[in-house]
């Protein structure tokens, strides 16, 4: 039996008369392993041929790869995924003359947005969906404030508006989320406005389908004034009474995340 | 015997081997078609491993803990990133999170919600924590009854948050109102209550408030638990004595101030562990679970 050992001390080009300077061996095509690749070593300790289920994860532009097992946590991956998260501000607000008494009424799932919805123009945002069955999470909160020469109350509506397509192209929104709200007490009373609203992609109702390439809808959140009592002026997002608020405590926030499903 | 080739070059030099090459011990060994360099064993690599490039660019090393992944036949391997989450010891990650809506069905638009009608009761009884669902005698949305698992045997923390719309059904009398709590189960235990009065300071109707309450446990323990949210009805204030709704419209006439949508309520359960790893699934044996 004839062993062979050759030690070739040079750089070596396979396939190629101009072998990349910093490398020892370059393989311009295909190469062929019958074997294993043992990673490291030395010239007396053979390198490591990596454990079962062990990937070569690189070492970065200054240190050698190596064999290693990449695990997920237990549990991972059994409920929804966060996919996207962005949250969003507002520091205009709507002041009182976009806000006039628009009546009491109801307002029901899927409504197109009305000319008594006035837009928070500052939280309207797209955000993308790769799978059907995902489940969108909006949290907007605001501050809104009266004033009067007496004491009284004005209640109002904040609601949630989609549309397909991107910001700069969506039109058809429709009304997905909505919570209503009151204010009372004196001149310079203010309340907090709270709107949590779950969207779910699957369902019929919500029926937002993703789409490999992703698809697209915009959100919108817009407030009406529903009875106005005897209210002189009234803010959603912006202060009518400055001596208890300031723009920075009245600002709009939107926070919109994704969950999707694997 | 041992036969030993030794090349040597001055720096700078190269060898160039144009043809199909190959590494063998075995005389007949031959190359297979379309392959450049065939090695008939293992080799060893002591040093990076660059993928792409040419004579003059080099190869791209991957960034630290990239992957070297196969691109198919026609294209060579990549480095790329894996996306999966990078655990770090003690620190909390999201394992579990997932918002529901108290529909009566999937896809349906009919809320759960509860509405109580008047009792009378004057229950003035404070709520301990960890009280059993049945001796605080709140009822449940059954809607909102979902379950979740913690999965790590190391630190967990539950977030528990429950948002709905109460209404009374008041018309005309000032101080017209009612009291109630709200209680979030976790196994039939009470993790967290809110007691609250919903009451008409003017003689407007259908008065109501926006409710929103969060329960946090921690250390729960490995296992599957189920998340309840029940409430109750207690004390009637100014002789109040008609309905409260919650997550249900109860002011007559009927939808005209609000209705069931608008006061839907929403449950949302994130799980946060410290993941244990020595438990950990291999990525190539992940099967994702069907939620």
């Amino acid at each position: 039996m004839t062993l062979f050992f050759i030690s070739i001390k040079a750089q070596v080009g396979i396939n190629t008369d101009t072998p990349n300077v910093d490398v020892t061996l370059d393989i311009n095509g295909k190469t062929n392993v019958g074997q294993r690749i043992y990673l490291g070593g030395t010239d007396l300790e053979e390198g490591n041929p990596g454990e079962d289920k062990e990937l070569i994860i690189s070492g970065g532009p200054n240190a050698e790869p190596s064999w290693e097992e990449k695990k997920l946590p237990q549990g991972y991956g059994q409920s929804f995924t966060m996919t996207y998260m962005n949250t969003y501000y507002d520091e205009n607000g709507l002041g009182n003359s976009t806000l006039p008494a628009s009546g009491t009424g109801v307002y029901t799932r899927g409504e197109s947005i009305g000319a008594d919805w006035k837009e928070i123009s500052g939280l309207t945002n797209d955000f993308v969906l790769y799978k059907t069955g995902s489940k969108v999470n909006f949290m907007f909160q605001t501050t809104a404030q009266l004033t009067s020469s007496a004491s009284t109350s004005v209640s109002f509506a904040c609601g949630l508006f989609i549309a397909p397509g991107k910001k700069e192209t969506a039109t058809t929104f429709t009304l997905r989320g909505v919570r209503v709200g009151v204010i009372q007490g004196t001149s310079g009373s203010f309340n907090i406005v709270n709107l949590t609203s779950t969207l779910d992609g699957s369902a019929s109702v919500d029926n937002l389908p993703g789409s490999a390439g992703g698809t697209w809808y915009t959100a919108k959140i817009a407030c009406r004034a529903r009875n106005r009592g005897a209210s002189t002026l009234f803010g959603i997002g912006t202060p009518v009474d400055t001596n208890y608020l300031n723009q920075d405590m009245a600002r709009s926030s939107l926070n919109i995340f994704v969950l999707e499903k694997w | 015997m041992k036969n030993l080739f030794h090349l040597s070059f001055l720096i700078g030099t190269f060898i160039n081997l144009p043809a199909q090459v190959a590494i063998s011990s075995n005389p007949a060994y031959t190359v297979p078609a379309g392959v450049d360099l065939s090695v008939d064993g293992s080799i060893t690599v002591r040093d990076k491993i660059y993928a792409g490039g040419d004579g003059t660019t080099l190869g791209n090393p991957g960034k630290a803990g990239q992957v070297l992944v196969s691109q198919g036949p026609e294209l060579p391997p990549k480095w790329r990133t894996l996306n999966i989450p990078n655990i770090e010891e003690n620190a909390f990650y999201l394992i579990y999170n997932e918002p529901f809506t108290d529909y009566s069905a999937d896809g349906s638009e009919t809320n759960e919600g509860l509405s109580f009608a008047a009792t009378g009761l004057t229950d003035n009884a404070p709520y301990n924590y960890d009280a059993t669902l049945t001796n605080t005698g709140f009822t449940t949305i059954n809607g909102l009854t979902k379950s979740f698992t913690v999965n790590t045997t190391n630190a967990s923390q539950v977030y528990i948050t429950f948002e709905a719309v109460a209404q009374i059904n008041n018309t005309g009398t000032v101080w017209h109102g009612t009291d109630y709590a709200c209680g979030i189960f976790v196994d039939d235990k009470l993790k967290s209550v809110r007691r609250v009065t919903l009451q008409a300071p003017t003689d407007a109707g259908g008065v109501f408030m926006t409710y929103t309450q969060i329960a946090l446990v921690g250390d729960l323990g490995q296992g599957t638990y189920t998340a309840k949210v029940g409430c109750k009805r207690l004390l009637n204030l100014s002789g109040y004595n008609s309905n409260l709704g919650i997550a249900r419209q109860v002011y007559t006439p009927v939808n005209t101030n609000l209705n069931n949508f608008m006061a839907k309520s929403s449950l949302k359960i994130e799980v946060y562990e410290i993941p244990n790893m020595d438990n950990g699934t291999n990525v190539l044996d992940f099967v994702p679970p069907t939620p």
